[in-house]
């Protein structure tokens, strides 16, 4: 029977990416989404975990990733406490103008925003929580 | 931890006209993107300018990984050279595609291709 729910607790560290994506891409495949959509939810969440780790996560924290698994989507919510970093409001401009601009940052949130049919935001005191929900084609 | 490598010091061209090729492989990432811009920043301080990005290996990107490549396009160019991107595999070439890099870079099929497309 494959899990149909994902805990997973993250040091603010860059080092711990590849375990969040590795961890992502067997939760999706016991659950038998698609390749597209397994490498979509990876990319949205390693985005997601990345920001966490650069925007808000002071020493010695850890960012909780949790997914659970619907009929049409997957539903994963990234939380960490911090500084606040709402990725449904961060100005970023067009992909377009970041391109003609050269601009060397600012692509993970287009990603994210591109690959994840929702991006929700809240803050509740120091606790940030980004929930995303991506197309789970099975 | 993320698995990433690269090598550049492989070079292919005409020995008046060299390109040097920077060989990636494994995944790119926020946690292996510093290792990327070494090189090319490497290359850079050697002088060199025309390089070609073999992605052949590559089995990951995200944006960090996209960052250094934006990161390095018009300092090659105006050091009289570019940076090209070959051999992607689909996956990988999927993430750069979603964002409208082709617009921007150079990319090519082989490393053949991009290293001639100096040439051209």
């Amino acid at each position: 029977m494959a899990r149909l729910s994902l805990r997973l607790r993250v040091r603010g560290d860059t080092a711990e990416l590849a375990r969040v994506r590795q961890r992502v891409a067997q939760w999706a495949s016991a659950a038998g989404l698609t390749e597209a959509a397994k490498r979509k939810a990876q990319l949205a969440v390693d985005e997601t975990v990345a920001n966490a780790i650069e925007h808000g996560l002071p020493d010695g924290h850890v960012i909780t990733v949790m997914g659970t698994l619907g009929q049409r989507r997957l539903v994963v919510t990234v939380r960490y406490q911090g500084a606040g970093f709402d990725p449904t409001t961060a100005p970023t401009g067009s992909a377009d103008e970041a391109l003609r601009q050269r601009a060397e940052h600012g692509y993970g949130l287009h990603l994210i925003r591109a690959l994840a049919d929702d991006v929700a935001y809240r803050r509740d005191g120091t606790v940030n929580e980004v929930r995303l929900a991506v197309g789970g084609e099975r | 931890m993320s698995h990433f490598s690269v090598a550049f010091d492989r070079r292919a061209g005409s020995p008046e006209a060299s390109v040097r090729i920077l060989d990636l492989r494994g995944e790119l990432d926020a946690h292996t993107a510093p290792d990327f811009e070494a090189a090319l920043e490497a290359c850079l301080a050697d002088d060199d300018h025309r390089l070609v990005a073999d992605g052949s290996g590559l089995e990951y990107v995200s944006s960090a990984g996209l960052g250094v490549f934006m990161a390095f396009v018009e300092p090659t160019r105006e050091g009289g050279g570019d940076l090209k991107i070959a051999a992607l595999p689909e996956r990988v070439f999927e993430v750069f595609d979603l964002l409208g890099f082709p617009t921007v870079f150079d990319m090519h099929e082989t490393v053949e291709e991009a290293v001639d497309a100096f040439s051209n």
